[in-house]
């Protein structure tokens, strides 16, 4: 199997918070959702589409999702919709990536005292 | 990889992992589902669909993560403290106290005692004390042992948690005393439960857990153990 390149262990909780984003437009089955993130992000997130399905569940199981099967383009689905929990998680994951993206950037431009005291 | 072998290789780390039936049914569902999405889109460009979904190891560790990511005792270390280092306590005094019921109810099924507990044979007499440690200190400290392993695994904790729960119940186990005085005087005999220090070979008592639970301890290093990572248990 080719063995592919996938984003590394810092971007946990990214698929989380893309997932919340996607739903909140439309609910959405889960290549579906895998499409929509591809098509959101440019491509630039690579990441095992399998492993979507244990994170909506387990967003499921915290009442942050809802599901159902429904029929779509004539085959069963299981889509999946934000519920009002989900749509307060997404608020306050927002919120907090922006403060992140914020600080990262921030750091990075060597704060507002100038360089970084650490420089490797 | 072959599809129909990528999907062998899920289900079987998915069901070693001790994950529900009814979970890996519908992850595996929803993963043929998105398979033959895939197929259909890639029908002429990529050759292997599979790669798409990820490694089967990858996925497996994803859905066991968080499966077991939704319990407390996952999330939190205080509620694994609680249930592996403070339950047995209770659990094993719960043990005991239905071991000696179990007992007593077995002595009177098998015609040893009478309804006011009375008239033991004499060879139930002489065995009655080692019944008494098996049934209520040795027998349930062994089967708690299990139980807690049996936990751990489910809810993908840290390992170590298999071993605090195993030393506490060998400690307790090793510490209890369940000792009976029989006399043929109505209302004489007596029965001492309680913790102190063992008399010779109760420390062999302590040994049940203890090996019971470092096999399984051990078992578990072969088998494979999914557990989260540091800063794993609120993320994806």
């Amino acid at each position: 199997m080719i063995q592919k390149r996938t984003n590394p262990d810092f971007l946990n909780g990214v698929p989380e918070l893309l997932l919340l984003q996607m739903l909140s437009a439309k609910p959405m089955y889960g290549y579906e959702l895998v499409q929509a993130i591809r098509r959101g992000t440019g491509g630039g997130l690579e990441f095992g589409e399998g492993c979507i399905y244990p994170i909506l569940h387990r967003l499921e199981a915290e009442g942050v999702l809802g599901s159902q099967r429904q029929t779509v383009g004539g085959r069963s689905r299981v889509v999946y919709h934000l519920t009002r929990k989900g749509s307060q998680r997404l608020a306050q994951s927002v919120e907090l990536w922006r403060q992140i993206v914020q600080a990262v950037n921030q750091a990075l431009q060597g704060g507002e005292h100038g360089q970084p005291a650490l420089v490797p | 990889m072959d599809s129909q072998r990528w999907f062998r290789d899920l289900r079987t780390r998915l069901v070693s992992q001790d994950l529900p039936p009814q979970y890996v049914h519908r992850f595996l569902e929803e993963l043929t589902d998105h398979f033959h999405d895939l197929k259909e889109e890639t029908m002429s460009q990529i050759a292997d669909p599979c790669a798409r979904l990820g490694e089967p190891q990858q996925v497996a560790e994803a859905a066991v993560l968080a499966y077991r990511h939704r319990s407390r005792i996952g999330r939190h270390p205080v509620a694994a403290f609680l249930v592996f280092a403070i339950s047995p306590l209770l659990s094993l005094v719960a043990g005991g106290v239905a071991g000696l019921f179990l007992l007593a109810a077995a002595a009177r099924g098998l015609g040893f005692i009478d309804e006011d507990g009375h008239h033991f044979g004499a060879t139930a007499a002489a065995y009655l004390p080692y019944l008494l440690s098996a049934t209520t200190i040795v027998l349930p400290a062994a089967l708690l042992t299990a139980l807690y392993y049996r936990v751990a695994r489910w809810t993908g904790i840290s390992r170590g948690w298999i071993l605090v729960s195993c030393l506490v119940l060998s400690v307790l186990t090793g510490l209890a005393i369940c000792q009976v005085t029989l006399s043929d005087i109505p209302g004489q005999s007596s029965l001492i439960v309680g913790l102190g220090v063992p008399p010779d070979g109760h420390v062999l008592q302590a040994l049940v857990p203890l090996t019971l639970g470092v096999w399984l301890w051990r078992r578990t290093r072969s088998q494979g153990w999914t557990q989260p990572a540091d800063g794993e248990a609120t993320h994806a």
